[in-house]
């Protein structure tokens, strides 16, 4: 179900209401139902997949904790089933095989729905559960619940056991405020994703589905940094629907942004942009690879970037398109650590306005060149596209794009960068908001989706646009 | 109790953004005479109007209401939209019964000579939905026009449709006035038409064999009579005079068959023309319709035979029917400028076949 | 080697790691509070703990350190 449409507010809205009515001991367990119809809607047979998977994981955490001799090895076999999987589905690996066996079913080789995510959610478990930083779940429906949590299993995001697990224990207890908040943070999401994002992509589409449609340097650059706005956008909003359901459920979930273009080197970027997912990298492959390689100097930080960079490009999707996008950020990453002496000398002469203003701008210019590569299925089109924007003699004012485009990119723009501040600000806005006045509180709702419903890229005549990052 | 609060504070949020919901479908729905002839129904009062036809394309051009006001004190009123679903003919009587419970029907039924589901596209469909206002008769005729289930919510929420007119910047201003779905219309419901294209005189007053009508169209025949008969209705059939054939003759007379064996009174305005004395030169814009001058020889005509055949109440001169004298003030200045327009077109054309 | 001594050895690693001769630790200090320590500086860190107190850490001690004050009772441990 894709969380920007009235099918999910309803299932939320029934949720939530029921969900507030039962009793505490029972809330859990609803969840565990809601989640699982949730999945239900996407294939008939995922429950069945998600529920085993999960018995799995459940199963050997038990284990390892008992384990005295030869944990990692235990560790390894049960970790290596979550890899294993998700190549084979990230690579249709076997589809040949399979197909014949099962006569050409296709059931057997459907990648389940947010596979990616909650497979991370179980392999960090069990390292957790391994090196002592958690004790392993005793009970199966309170695992159960962690893995099959209806407003993170398809996108996350990737929250980690030690955080979420205690929560299902406490009391929940939601007030009005919460609800508020909640109910705010969707409204957000549905905002941006279906006034901008939406119609960014709408806009930006026909140029990656056909590179021959301009040939005007400038125009690729904006197009570049149209999808980098539209990604933002898109992935933004739905954690922030994300969020916004789980407030509702008395869950609390880490931020998954904290104003990435706002970062001022793409080492800092990626300690912004989606943190579930660089933070999970940096705990367990990337720190991990670091201290193994301590002895060798700057090379203690340059492999495990390449490695770990390349690795997101991987998890990403497993077209050549993904490996570039992956290495190149493992390159600039492995850059920052080479230059960090010198850009710190730096940092201290220049004066500090500058110092940032420069750094954002070239890491944003960065960006936009790279993110190329996560749009575009094949790697050579993003190098064409990039050769394209380096063609400065092609250069031109003669865009090719109406006033619309540039109206709905500049408020684009507009509405990004207040979503940047509201995030730079943490709770601040939130709870700013929850303590307005009913009337000036209902206001702000009714203007915000009534600006969905008449500027929203939705109905008849509009192509559906599905959450880019449900695709990972 | 907090929570009661939260809920009472909810259910009322709701009903205010229902409330807006509506106020902005209404006016977002794109402008066109369809809904202003829709609007202005919705805008006349209660129990004022003596006759309501409801038809297809033919309809709107045809009924001079003013004009059949000020000759003969009958209020009327057309609920034409174009290439009407047969299928939505019993919706759109119980939308004007809403209103108008005790009026005489007056029901063109050209269009059951035709295969009801060529009929049944999103066009023709929203021409009668979106013209209606939200209740649950137009949930019943959504149900029963649009038959692929998912595609229903586009049409509950028209909104889904229409709303890019404002992103793309064409929103008029005088849309506005629409929130509420009741504007009265300038010429009631009359669609001017002043263009002309000759034709020879057709007479087929001489066939006297039937054709049967298509099977689905007779079944929804039946079940509009069936509808009228439960309701106890007053209600009369017709079809607008046109550019007919001897084929399309004999399926009137199989429609006659039928509906006055249900004892329902049926007039073929086409055995009538001599009757009211279409010029076929002069009188008609296509093979389908009449344009200003033939309407006005056939309003005289029909209001002439409504006078005699029932017993309307003359309201001229009443204080609450003054908007049908401001209508055919109005409508007589816009008719005579057609008047104008036609005898030029016609005399330019007859200059041209010489 | 007492805590206290071990806590002021840190302090001048921190000091020199980060080029930054005001910086004040104690046993709540994390990397939010020290600018510029992020991932990258924190492997030159835990190298430079390891070179100064001629101690090796364990990947499960390192993962460990929740602030300061974890590193720190480590290294007094092995110190000792």
């Amino acid at each position: 179900m894709t969380f920007t449409t009235l099918y999910f507010l309803v299932f939320v809205a029934v949720v939530v209401l029921v969900y507030l009515l039962l009793p505490q001991k029972i809330k859990p367990h609803f969840i565990i139902l809601a989640s699982l119809v949730f999945y239900f809607f996407w294939k008939a047979w995922a429950p069945v997949f998600i529920i085993a998977f999960a018995l799995f994981n459940f199963v050997m955490a038990k284990v390892l904790a008992k384990q005295k001799s030869k944990k990692f090895f235990v560790l390894l076999m049960s970790v290596s089933l979550s890899v294993i999987l998700f190549f084979v589905f990230r690579y249709g690996i076997f589809n040949g095989i399979i197909a014949a066996i099962t006569g050409g079913n296709t059931i057997m080789i459907l990648f389940p729905l947010g596979f990616s995510y909650y497979m991370f959610k179980c392999v960090s478990y069990l390292i957790d559960v391994n090196n002592g930083t958690i004790a392993p779940e005793p009970r199966f429906d309170y695992f159960l619940i962690y893995v099959t949590y209806f407003p993170e299993v398809s996108m996350g995001p990737i929250t980690r056991a030690v955080d979420f697990l205690p929560q299902i224990r406490i009391k929940k207890v939601i007030d009005t405020t919460a609800l508020n908040k909640g109910l705010a943070l969707v409204a957000w999401g549905f905002f941006k994703k279906i006034v901008f994002a939406d119609m960014l992509a709408s806009m930006i589409n026909p140029y990656y589905n056909d590179l021959t449609l301009s040939n005007n340097g400038f125009a690729w650059f904006f197009v570049a940094f149209g999808f980098l706005l539209q990604l933002y956008l898109d992935f933004s909003a739905y954690t922030n629907i994300s969020i916004g359901v789980s407030k509702m459920l008395g869950y609390d979930i880490k931020p998954n942004f904290n104003a990435p273009f706002f970062s001022q080197s793409i080492s800092e970027f990626w300690r912004k942009w989606h943190i579930s997912l660089s933070s999970w990298l940096a705990d367990y492959v990337f720190t991990p690879l670091q201290f193994l390689l301590r002895r060798l100097g700057k090379f203690a930080s340059i492999i495990p970037a390449l490695i770990t960079f390349t690795l997101i490009g991987v998890w990403h999707g497993g077209t050549s398109s993904y490996l570039v996008f992956g290495f190149s950020m493992g390159v600039l990453v492995a850059i920052d650590a080479i230059v960090a002496r010198k850009r710190k000398k730096l940092k201290k002469t220049l004066p500090k306005s500058l110092f940032s203003t420069v750094g954002i701008i070239i890491t944003m210019l960065l960006n936009i060149l790279v993110f190329v590569f996560m749009r575009t299925g094949v790697a050579a089109d993003g190098f064409a596209i990039i050769d394209k924007i380096f063609s400065f003699s092609t250069w031109s004012l003669q865009l090719g794009f109406g006033l619309e485009f540039f109206i709905i990119f500049a408020l684009s723009i507009a509405v990004a960068i207040c979503s940047h501040i509201i995030e730079s600000r943490k709770d601040k806005f939130l709870d700013g908001f929850a303590r307005l006045k009913l009337p000036v509180t209902w206001l702000v709702y009714l203007v915000v989706i009534f600006a969905i419903v008449l500027f929203g890229y939705y109905g008849p005549g509009y192509d559906a646009i599905e959450f880019i990052y449900i695709g990972f | 109790m907090k929570k009661l609060f939260f809920a009472v504070k909810l259910v009322v949020f709701v009903a205010i953004f229902v409330v807006l919901l509506v106020f902005a479908s209404y006016i977002v729905r794109p402008q066109s005479d369809m809904k202003t002839r829709f609007t202005g129904f919705y805008a006349e009062p209660k129990d004022s109007i003596d006759v309501i036809v409801i038809g297809s394309s033919p309809v709107a051009p045809l009924y001079a209401a003013p004009l059949i006001w000020n000759e003969f004190g009958i209020t009327l009123y057309p609920l034409g939209t174009n290439s009407q679903p047969t299928v939505g003919i019993k919706y759109l009587v119980k939308e004007a019964q809403k209103r108008q419970g005790s009026s005489l029907f007056v029901i063109d039924v050209s269009l059951f000579m035709v295969e009801p589901q060529s009929l049944l596209t999103e066009p023709n469909i929203r021409n009668i939905v979106d013209n209606m206002t939200y209740s649950l008769n137009r949930i019943g005729a959504i149900n029963e026009m649009v038959q692929i289930p998912g595609e229903r919510i586009n049409y509950y929420f028209d909104i889904s449709k229409y709303h890019s007119v404002l992103r793309d910047g064409e929103l008029s201003a005088a849309s506005f006035k629409d929130f509420d779905f009741a504007v009265p219309s300038v010429y009631k419901g009359y669609f001017f038409v002043d263009a002309v294209e000759p034709f020879d005189p057709v007479d087929v007053s001489g066939i006297t064999e039937t054709k049967p009508i298509p099977d689905e169209s007779e079944q929804i025949l039946l079940d509009l009579m069936a509808y009228c008969e439960s309701e106890q209705l007053d209600v009369m059939f017709v079809i607008a005079p046109y550019i007919t054939s001897d084929e399309r003759k004999m399926s009137h007379n199989y429609l006659q068959a039928l509906i006055e064996s249900h004892g329902y009174t049926f007039i073929d305005f086409n055995d009538k023309a001599g009757e009211f004395g279409i010029d076929y030169s002069t009188d008609l814009y296509n093979r389908n319709h009449l344009n200003l001058s033939g309407a006005e020889k056939f309003s005289m005509y029909f209001g002439a035979y409504l006078a005699d055949t029932y017993d309307f109440a003359d309201n001229r001169g009443s204080a609450d029917y003054t908007s049908w004298d401001d209508a055919y003030a109005a409508w007589e200045t816009q008719a005579a400028i057609a008047r104008e327009k036609i005898a030029e077109n016609a005399e330019r054309l007859s200059n041209i076949s010489r | 080697m007492t805590r206290e001594k071990v806590t002021g050895e840190v302090q001048n690693i921190f000091r020199d790691l980060f080029d930054d001769e005001s910086i004040v630790i104690d046993d709540n200090t994390t990397a939010d509070d020290v600018e510029d320590w992020d991932s990258l500086e924190h492997i030159n860190l835990i190298t430079s703990i390891e070179k100064h107190f001629s101690i090796k850490f364990a990947m499960s001690e390192v993962t460990h350190f929740k602030n300061v004050g974890n590193m720190i009772d480590t290294i007094t441990t092995k110190v000792s």
